[in-house]
């Protein structure tokens, strides 16, 4: 079973991870050159890092939603809203 | 696993290192999860259905933490991982890593949602994935393939570790210059692993799941009584 949602899924996932990790190696090794200061370099790559779970749920719940597979749309919607409610219950 | 390696021999706090350990949870789940998509294991369905669940008990494990003390917490899963492995080392099933995701018809919902409450509530309060909880569940429960169950774990964590790894990140609890060389290491190790394990024996693959499951079981009972 290939389809829309997986496609888009393994595509997303695909580009956030190398993204994140070419911003990851750069900063790591800009932070040996004493010229340049690879700390925001480094922290770009990890919040793409962190936001990449999220993001497959956001394109899930498209996919899904594009699909009329409404259960799963449903699911992916929740999921979503789970992460977003635990997100704010820990800033109390 | 990464959180003792960074205490003990790097002699990171503790707060930091689970924080650090919760972005290579991310990384390998992104890492692997893609190439299982690819090759049609991971079942995107079953997943996000269950992530609802573990979402949910992460939620509730913050309430957990609150309600019943951290050893007790850890004594119980430390027992119910000591019956998973058991079970996985008694399973008959001969693993076949062409069976791709076929959407079902899987068995016992119910049982396989409970357990991914449990595998949230787990994961929030010890700082880990969970996997080596959501896996079993799936397969021995739900009756879902084992090299799919896998795959779906693995696509499932990074949405569980998420959460955590957020507020660690936010508040600043992550050392970065220590964590960029461990998320290059694991994503290159994940990416190798999700590759090449097609061609492992799959006598060995269930023999090594079954000793992450003791290991782990023996880290939380031992950790809990202590």
């Amino acid at each position: 079973m290939n389809g829309l949602a997986e496609k888009w899924a393994q595509k997303v996932l695909e580009v956030c991870f190398v993204a994140s990790l070419v911003a990851i190696g750069l900063g790591f090794i800009l932070q040996f050159t004493h010229r340049f200061d690879g700390s925001p370099v480094l922290k770009l790559g990890f919040w793409i890092l962190l936001a990449t779970p999220t993001l497959r749920v956001v394109t899930l719940l498209l996919a899904f939603f594009r699909q009329k597979e409404k259960k799963f749309a449903w699911a992916s919607a929740g999921v979503l809203f789970i992460l977003i409610v635990s997100f704010f219950i820990e800033k109390f | 696993m990464v959180v003792p390696f960074l205490t003990l021999i790097l002699g990171l706090p503790a707060k930091v290192a689970v924080g650090t350990s919760l972005l290579t949870v991310i990384t390998t789940s992104t890492g692997a999860a893609q190439e299982y998509l690819k090759s049609g294991r991971a079942d995107v369905r079953l997943g996000i259905v269950l992530e609802l669940f573990t979402t949910l008990g992460a939620l509730a494990g913050g309430l957990a933490a609150l309600l019943f003390s951290e050893k007790s917490i850890m004594v119980s899963f430390g027992l119910l991982l000591v019956v998973l492995a058991f079970q996985m080392l008694r399973s008959k099933e001969k693993l076949d890593f062409n069976h791709t995701a076929s959407g079902g018809p899987y068995k016992n919902w119910a049982g396989g949602a409970s357990l991914s409450v449990l595998a949230g509530v787990l994961s929030s309060v010890l700082g880990v994935g969970g996997g080596f909880l959501k896996t079993p569940a799936m397969n021995l429960i739900m009756k879902v393939p084992l090299s799919v169950a896998l795959a779906t774990s693995n696509l499932m964590i990074g949405v569980t570790a998420t959460a955590g790894a957020l507020i660690y990140f936010s508040r600043g609890e992550v050392d970065l210059p220590t964590a960029a060389p461990l998320v290059l290491g694991t994503a290159l190790g994940a990416y190798i692993g999700a590759k090449t394990v097609r061609r492992v024996p799959t006598r060995w693959l269930r023999i090594a799941f079954v000793f992450v499951l003791s290991a782990a079981a023996f880290e939380m009972l031992w950790e809990g009584m202590k």
